[in-house]
């Protein structure tokens, strides 16, 4: 009788277990992003991620008025470059997409990548154009009209997207990565 | 000598007092961030104290380096910045906030011209008690 009670609540458990309906909600896990080849007008020349397959590239997308995340995320990405060596600057390219062709022009883009880094590469175009290469990255961007002499704001992704040497993407950085993991991420996908 | 006694005795404490008076509102680490020649538009960040016993708030900013000076917000909503304007800034009694890169800060729209590091600019705070603050503020280079 004594080692009834045990044996039957034991029982008990298991079998409600069984039958316990698991009611916690769908994990929810975002497909990553596909990646892919594109072409975007640069200073003076469209180029394409294909030609720069050889080299470790990460893509910021972002917009000039960005008072916050944009100059935090290019003055982080700065410090990280100037930490590699000559050689391993050479096969790291930042690419800074602007969302905001309405008014950011590729001379003001470029002389604003340029404040924090002249290796830096100023990107743009239509935005029919960017918005493809943002779908291919996991990417996004808005205009939104805003009560502001502004007149607008692009809310968008903060991301960093790194694509390894031979043009496939391998990672996805969150806003407020550190310069110690760019440069291990850097470092790491040299080493391969 | 027995003017004086009595003259320092009256005066004395309410130095005293004065001295030790805490300012209702002060600011601290106050700094505009340093942006490209090219970047019509820059942040301005800070430490707000609020040390009355009432809750205050920040109603309005002014400055001449800019066309236009605002009070914005920035949020991040399923991993994208949205940055908002906001009709003020609520600093609690007894309590501060600060205005910083991802949250509140003041917005200089439409600089009339570069700035440089190191420079000192004049910013004028307006609070919802009538206080006003002004302030002489570096530019610096942030993340650097």
């Amino acid at each position: 009788m004594k080692l009834f009670s045990p044996i039957f609540f034991l029982i008990f458990f298991l079998l409600s277990t069984f039958h316990c309906k698991d009611n916690r909600p769908n994990l929810y896990l975002p497909d990553p992003p596909k990646g892919g080849s594109f072409s975007l007008q640069s200073e003076n020349r469209k180029i394409s991620l294909d030609e720069l397959k050889g080299n470790i590239v990460i893509l910021y997308f972002g917009f000039i008025s960005c008072p916050d995340v944009c100059p935090t995320t290019l003055s982080i990405f700065a410090n990280a470059l100037k930490e590699l060596n000559h050689i391993s600057r050479s096969k790291v390219k930042f690419i800074f997409i602007d969302v905001d062709p309405e008014r950011d022009s590729l001379e003001r883009i470029t002389a604003y990548t340029n404040f924090f880094h002249p290796d830096i590469i100023p990107m743009t175009g239509r935005i029919d154009e960017i918005k493809k290469v943002a779908e291919l990255y996991g990417a996004s961007f808005h205009k939104v009209d805003i009560k502001s002499k502004m007149g607008y704001t692009m809310d968008h992704s903060t991301n960093l997207f790194v694509i390894n040497p031979s043009g496939k993407w391998v990672i996805t950085l969150p806003h407020g990565t550190k310069k110690e993991t760019i440069l291990k991420t850097i470092n790491d996908l040299l080493n391969e | 000598m027995k003017k004086i006694l009595i003259l320092i005795c009256v005066y004395l404490p309410l130095l005293f007092l004065f001295a030790n008076e805490k300012k209702e509102i002060s600011i601290e680490n106050a700094k505009i961030r340093a942006v490209p020649p090219s970047s019509l538009n820059t942040g301005g960040f800070m430490i707000i104290k609020n040390n009355s016993k009432e809750d205050i708030k920040l109603i309005k900013a002014e400055s001449d380096i800019s066309e236009s000076v605002e009070l914005h917000t920035v949020t991040m909503v399923d991993k994208t910045m949205k940055m908002r304007p906001v009709d003020s800034i609520e600093i609690k009694k007894n309590d501060s906030i600060e205005l910083k890169p991802g949250s509140f800060h003041i917005m200089f729209i439409g600089l009339k011209a570069p700035l440089k590091k190191d420079e000192k600019k004049v910013i004028t705070l307006f609070f919802s008690n009538g206080k006003k603050e002004t302030l002489t503020v570096p530019v610096v280079e942030m993340n650097k």
